[in-house]
């Protein structure tokens, strides 16, 4: 995992943690330094394109992860982690460098509300615009009716 | 045998007179030759039309290794009159905010235009409506005037893409009238006559006396010139590759999306009606019409004048047409609409200009 | 920037730039293409702008098919939860099974048996030869060619009843079950996919004389709907479209999974012998060059097929995954699929995240609908190939 290294010797103040070990490699960012560590990603690790960005809720806080691949040579996921609170959790967004943020974080939002500041267009994407709530929290209270539309059973 | 040398309706209506004592009223004669001339034409097109559809149901399920219409009657050939029974029992749904008056118009005007060009059309000796000194020429102005007919339905449906289907015709159907006409335009200078009765006397004797192979050497000149009607003819009527005006996957239904039932059937037939009208007139104008290909139904030939000989002969010939328009529908994939215009303007329409000098050089040969 | 165009929340940064040289453009009428369009391949609605013909600017809306599947997999045991990926991309249902499987294994560190793997490989590929003869065929019905899409079916049909018979479905299989597979394979059955190999091999020249190779088939998608290589990057744009767009990436042969490496097999990617790199007829080439690979591999797996068991021992019905996480991607027809899986030991998943690889897919089509005709609006949409089951997930 040469790219965590090159990652903790770039930035040195903006990771967090390092795992290179077990099933599953990540870097951990400080939030407001995700655009920059996306950008070292990109510059000197190869990172071509943004795979998935994924939203997480663990109950105490949110988490915001994002999969960079390389794909010639030397093919692999990158992965960076964000840690944020779970009251107004907020993040930069990524969607001006990398164009496969728009849509993802369109969805992290959707699904989990989690805000990217400065997102050209954060509405919802997958929902209706005036649904209430976003499913993917843990504490999410399904919706009795919708619209006159029976949603108990 | 009966040999009908003058148009039957006219035949017809004089007989009627004469037995109702009013041959001399001429009011009576014109209206009675009208009401022959259409009660003939529906009686003899709309079956036609309908075993068109039948025709292409079959084929087209041959070539797409499956059956075709095979439950409703013997080999499913009461399949298209099913459907014809089940348009008319649904629905007719006009949505809010169309242009009513538009809207009911267009199926008519559709309809009656294209039926009308089988007025010109003979399907066998002395068999057609009315021999006009202007045949070519009606027949062609009346595929303009669908158009019309067309556009009235896209504007009113009140429906974007309906909108665009009609526009797509207008463009279509104006860019390709012009090499049709040129097209067939040569005919009438090989003939001298702008009857068609009078083009296929002219093509009588022979498969050599024919329009497209007229003493051998007008191969040259008449080959590419009915490639050209041809293939305006498949654009006329709106059959793919050209069927940009309806193109299912691109503009939901075309110009009769917001159609239903009936509406939608009376824009219906008359595609296949206007497909057989054109395979008849391209018959007409190039392969001899009725004329069969050895001279028996020439003067002094064997079939001369026998009505069942001529018909047989047109239609044998109009079918063959018929199917290899279906044949190509489908097998060929659609064109884009700057394609379409690509086709008319920078080929089909200097391949016509320059067959209609060449056939105008021809003609001072003796 | 973000306009409102009949109440529809509209993105679109480039509304500035115009299209057409400004003296000839003309009142912009705005076209709501679907969710009831026939080539939307589904409930996709794409709010366009164009000025005539043209297409100025486009907004795919998405979302009419939209089930929460993470959240209902949330809620189920991981063995319940297993049929509803298969609902994801319903034409290539065993390639978003094994997209689920493969993350949760890495997560629980279970080795697959040999057996099991290749047998994952035959399914995955014969769903993959099926999905792909869909896809040639539903872009030639785009482009108005009906004839060649029902002979496509008619092989697809015959792939079908293939799987069915060991799988017991003809469109979701659940088949692939975490540690292994449901049910084994008989010799006799193995030679109904050799046979299914054949047939489908000896039917190529017919497709590509059809449609592939066909004039204005050619004239229509050659050099259309351009999405360059660049372009495919910035999106996550994944599976034949970026390969079409000349990239050399497969996850099958980049990190190899399910024993893949095991099995000698060409990566496609443009150019083709016609077009240019990254237009439509290229993506659709790739598709049709890719079943032939397919079989090359459906033929190494069912001659190298080991003797060994089909599930994992401890994977029992009320399994569950012990704590962590992984990330794994795996090839399916339409693009990358993957999971981020994440255990917390409990009796559900605590969080599985897939990714729809045609939901990236569809994104690009905002930036290359520009200044493309309306009949190349649906080359466009047909050659990059969506299903909506997974784009809206």
């Amino acid at each position: 995992m040469s790219w965590g290294a090159t990652l903790s010797e770039a930035l040195p103040d903006a990771v967090e943690e390092v795992v290179a070990e077990g099933t599953h490699h990540f870097v951990r960012v400080k939030a407001e330094s995700i655009v920059e560590a996306a950008g070292v990603l990109r510059d000197k690790c190869g990172a071509q394109m943004l795979h998935q960005v994924s939203g997480m809720d663990f109950e105490d806080r949110m988490e915001v992860v994002y999969h960079f691949t390389a794909i010639e040579p030397g093919p692999e996921f990158m992965c960076l982690k964000v840690t944020i609170g779970r009251d107004n959790p907020e993040v930069p967004t990524l969607s001006h460098e990398w164009e496969a943020a728009n849509w993802g974080e369109r969805e992290t939002w959707d699904l989990l509300g989690i805000r990217f500041s400065g997102h050209p267009h954060l509405y919802r994407i997958l929902l209706p615009e005036d649904w209430e709530g976003h499913p993917l929290r843990k504490d999410y209270e399904y919706p009795t009716e919708y619209h006159g539309i029976d949603c108990t059973e | 045998m009966i040999a009908l040398q003058t148009p039957v309706s006219h035949d017809i209506a004089v007989w009627v007179a004469g037995l109702l004592g009013m041959a001399d009223n001429w009011l009576f004669h014109a209206i009675g030759m009208l009401v022959v001339a259409s009660a003939v034409l529906i009686l003899v097109v709309t079956p036609v039309g309908l075993g068109g559809v039948y025709l292409e149901r079959k084929l087209a399920g041959r070539m797409q290794n499956r059956r075709g219409p095979n439950r409703v009657g013997p080999y499913g050939l009461l399949q298209t009159l099913a459907d014809g029974v089940k348009l008319l029992a649904k629905e007719d749904i006009i949505r809010r905010g169309t242009d009513e008056v538009l809207f009911r118009l267009a199926p008519y005007v559709v309809f009656f235009t294209a039926f009308a060009g089988f007025v010109v059309l003979p399907f066998g000796p002395g068999l057609l409506a009315a021999d006009l000194d202007v045949g070519i020429f009606f027949f062609l102005s009346m595929i303009g005037l669908e158009t019309i007919g067309i556009v009235m339905a896209g504007w009113s449906s009140n429906n974007k893409w309906s909108l665009l289907g009609s526009m797509r015709e207008v463009a279509q159907v104006i860019s390709y009238e012009l090499p049709l006409g040129i097209a067939a335009m040569c005919t009438v200078l090989a003939a001298g006559t702008m009857s068609i009765q009078g083009i296929v006397d002219y093509q009588e004797g022979g498969i050599f006396s024919w329009m497209i192979l007229r003493n051998g050497y007008w191969a040259i000149v008449m080959v590419p010139c009915f490639l050209v009607f041809y293939v305006s003819a498949l654009a006329a009527a709106k059959r793919a590759p050209f069927d940009l005006p309806e193109a299912e996957s691109e503009l939901v239904a075309g110009f009769h999306t917001e159609y239903s039932g009936m509406r939608f059937g009376m824009f219906f037939l008359p595609e296949y009606a206007l497909m057989l009208s054109l395979s008849g007139i391209t018959t007409a104008l190039f392969l001899g019409g009725y004329h069969d290909p050895f001279g028996m139904s020439s003067v002094g030939g064997m079939f001369h004048g026998v009505w069942w000989w001529g018909v047989g002969w047109f239609f044998l010939k109009a079918t063959f047409l018929f199917l290899s328009q279906i044949a190509l529908r489908w097998t060929l994939p659609r064109l884009r609409i700057d394609q379409v215009m690509y086709l008319s303007y920078k080929v089909l329409l200097p391949i016509s200009m320059v067959c209609l000098v060449v056939t105008a050089l021809l003609r001072l040969i003796p | 920037m973000t306009t409102e165009i009949q109440g529809v929340k509209l993105d679109e940064a480039e509304r500035s730039t115009p299209v057409l040289p400004r003296d000839i453009s003309t009142d912009e009428l705005v076209f709501n293409m679907g969710p009831q369009h026939p080539s939307t391949h589904g409930v996709l609605r794409v709010v366009m702008r164009t000025d005539g013909e043209v297409v100025l600017g486009c907004q795919p809306l998405i979302g009419n098919l939209h089930r929460c599947c993470e959240k209902i997999l949330e809620n189920l045991t991981y063995v319940q939860g297993l049929p509803y990926v298969d609902r994801m991309d319903y034409l290539a249902a065993l390639n978003m099974e094994i997209g689920l499987v493969l993350a949760v294994e890495r997560a629980a560190e279970i080795e697959v048996p040999k057996r099991a793997q290749y047998l994952r490989v035959i399914m995955c590929e014969l769903n993959r030869v099926i999905s792909h003869l869909f896809s040639a065929g539903q872009f030639g019905l785009d482009m108005g060619a009906f004839t060649p899409f029902l002979y496509m079916f008619r092989e697809r049909e015959e792939g079908i009843s293939v799987i069915n018979e060991v799988t017991g479905g003809r469109l979701l299989y659940h088949y692939i079950r975490y540690g292994g597979v449901t049910r084994d394979v008989s010799k006799d059955w193995l030679g109904k996919v050799l046979k299914f190999c054949d047939r489908v091999e000896s039917h190529m020249d017919e497709y590509n004389n059809l449609l592939t190779y066909n004039h204005i088939f050619l004239k229509r998608s050659a050099g259309v709907a351009l999405i360059d290589r660049e372009t495919c990057l910035r999106f996550g744009v994944t599976g034949p479209v970026l390969r079409g767009a000349g990239v050399k990436r497969d996850m099958r042969k980049d990190m190899p999974y399910s024993s893949y490496e095991d099995f000698d097999f060409d990566l496609v990617t443009a150019p083709c012998d016609e077009g240019v790199v990254g237009d439509a007829w290229n993506r659709h080439r790739v598709r049709l060059l890719e079943i032939l690979e397919s079989i090359r591999i459906i033929r190494q797996a069912v001659e190298k097929l080991p003797d060994t068991e089909i599930a994992h021992k401890k994977v029992t019905r009320g399994w569950k995954a012990p704590p962590g996480e992984a990330y794994v991607a795996s090839e399916a027809p339409r693009g990358e699929i993957s999971c981020y899986f994440v255990s917390d030991g409990g009796k559900f998943p605590y969080r599985a995240r897939m990714r729809g690889p045609s939901f990236y897919n569809i994104s690009v089509i905002t930036q290359t609908c520009r200044g493309l005709l309306i009949g190349d609006m649906i080359a466009l949409l047909g050659s990059v190939d969506i299903t909506l089951g997974e784009v809206d997930r």
